[in-house]
């Protein structure tokens, strides 16, 4: 195996795993918010403007990792 | 849903299949005529044994059950498949049969239109759906503007034509193509910014004290985004708001231009460099806004601590003789942190509206392709539902990018408020 195939391979594997990750800590992130939404209600813009500064940092998390995706990709070809 | 409703559409339906395919027989397109048919009488049948299934459900003085069974196990797995078959053996043409399909689309409007109180202003649900034929245009104008793929070199991508592109082709070859072509995304955040400043000028213009419908709209914009950076930095975010509130609006209008046809998402926009044998796309304009910020962030910082102050930050607040040991650590991990910063808002930004702009640009294409063996240029704008999805993707972008911008300025205010405490920790 030449490391052009191993990076078509594991380039979009590498992506798809960090996009893993971070689903699961977005889904905790959201979980949590509804939660905290259902307790209580008139705190739901606060919460929702936490939520979002939460989850653009996880989402920096695969965002790296699509980076490194695009620099590797130069490669392949 | 009641039943005089459906069986007016069936009714309806009926008269307007007839006519099509009386039309069809007319041109002396016969494939077309019976593809119609079969398509309409496909529709209908379904339609009709619907109508059915209500009804049961409706009185069940019956036994409905087996009934309800009977059609649910028999009659639509068989209308189903038929209806595959007709798809499946090409015998008519596939746009035919699903234009006989969508026959009901009109006869279900024309009788919900007709059964609308005359006296009814025009409501919602009207409105919504004016507003969704004008989406669904703007789609299949879109749709005929763009080019299926443009063929390029290496990391060739997508791209929707816009009218820069198309006056640099006309005229191909010159000076000015080749200027065209530089500043293609300049000129369209140019055209962001005049539209900006145009609707914001006529809105100040004439300043009344009881706002007309157009001021108090730029009105409320102003004022949420106010309470919005005042929410997060407290009283004194008021200084920051002209340059965060420019940032949202500047960024939404320039997400929201990529949806109308011949425009462009400047934001979408990347530089193909490559550095040592290593290509890394470039997302020049977010990558400028991501700059910008991080300047302004740094010098709020030294202007509002003071130099010493800045570094004791940077430094992670040493007060004790571990802070002090770990000083050097605590330093280096600041620095990347700061820089990290900017880069995951260049990439955020870019990474989703030029994914956003791909997607629609395939869809394009495949709408395109279906179409490709029509005598006349026409396109089926199946990108139509992720417009709706990039209006709401380049709003929550925007919207992100300002909201991580104030966070950041939290951050590197003197710690007074506990919102910055929150943000730190």
């Amino acid at each position: 195996m030449n490391y052009q195939t191993a990076l078509s391979i594991f380039l979009p594997l590498s992506l798809g795993i960090a996009a893993f990750g971070s689903a699961l800590g977005l889904g905790k992130a959201v979980a949590s918010a509804m939660e905290a939404t259902a307790r209580q209600p008139e705190a739901s813009g606060k919460v929702l403007v936490n939520m979002m500064a939460g989850c653009a940092l996880i989402e920096a998390l695969t965002i790296y990792t699509l980076i490194v995706v695009f620099v590797l990709s130069g490669k392949i070809a | 849903m009641n039943q005089p409703f459906l069986k007016s559409v069936l009714k309806n339906t009926l008269i307007f299949c007839g006519a099509a395919v009386i039309l069809a027989l007319f041109l002396r397109q016969w494939a077309w005529a019976g593809g119609l048919f079969a398509g309409f009488c496909w529709a209908f049948l379904s339609v009709y044994f619907l109508n059915h299934l209500i009804e049961m459900g409706l009185n069940s003085q019956e036994k409905p059950k087996k009934n309800i069974f009977w059609i649910l196990t028999f009659k639509f797995p068989v209308l189903y498949l038929a209806g595959f078959f007709i798809l499946k053996s090409r015998f008519f043409p596939v746009l035919s049969v699903v234009a006989g399909l969508s026959l009901f689309i009109p006869g279900f409007l024309y009788v919900w239109l007709k059964n609308r109180k005359a006296e009814a202003r025009l409501g919602v649900g009207t409105r919504v759906f004016f507003l969704f034929s004008a989406l669904s245009f703007s789609g299949v104008t879109q749709a005929l503007a763009s080019e299926p793929a443009h063929e390029g070199a290496k990391g060739a991508s997508l791209h929707i034509l816009n009218f820069v592109r198309l006056f640099s082709e006309l005229f191909h070859g010159t000076f000015f193509s080749d200027l065209l072509d530089r500043f293609e995304n300049v000129i369209f955040g140019f055209i962001v910014i005049a539209v900006i400043g145009l609707v914001f000028f006529f809105a100040s213009r004439r300043p009344a004290l009881v706002p007309g419908r157009f001021q108090s709209c730029c009105e409320s914009i102003l004022e949420g985004l106010q309470g919005f950076v005042c929410g997060i930095l407290g009283p004194e975010g008021k200084k920051y708001t002209p340059f965060l509130g420019t940032l949202f609006l500047y960024i939404w209008t320039m997400n929201l231009i990529g949806l109308v046809p011949l425009m462009k998402a400047p934001t979408a926009n990347s530089m193909i460099l490559t550095l040592g044998g290593i290509t890394v796309p470039i997302p020049t304009t977010t990558a400028a806004l991501a700059i910008l910020v991080f300047l302004y962030v740094q010098s709020i910082g030294i202007r509002r601590q003071g130099i010493l102050g800045y570094l004791d930050h940077m430094a992670g607040n040493p007060r004790d003789i571990f802070g002090f040991i770990l000083l050097p650590l605590m330093f280096v991990i600041h620095l990347i942190g700061e820089f990290a910063k900017p880069l995951s808002l260049a990439f955020r930004l870019y990474g989703n509206i030029w994914g956003e702009d791909v997607l629609l640009a395939v869809f394009m294409g495949l709408g395109i392709g279906v179409c490709a063996f029509l005598p006349v240029p026409a396109a089926v704008p199946l990108q139509f539902p992720f417009l709706l999805l990039a209006m709401v993707t380049g709003t929550i972008q925007a919207f992100v990018f300002t909201l991580l911008s104030t966070v950041y300025i939290a951050m590197m205010l003197p710690h007074e408020h506990p919102v910055a405490h929150a943000a730190h920790s």
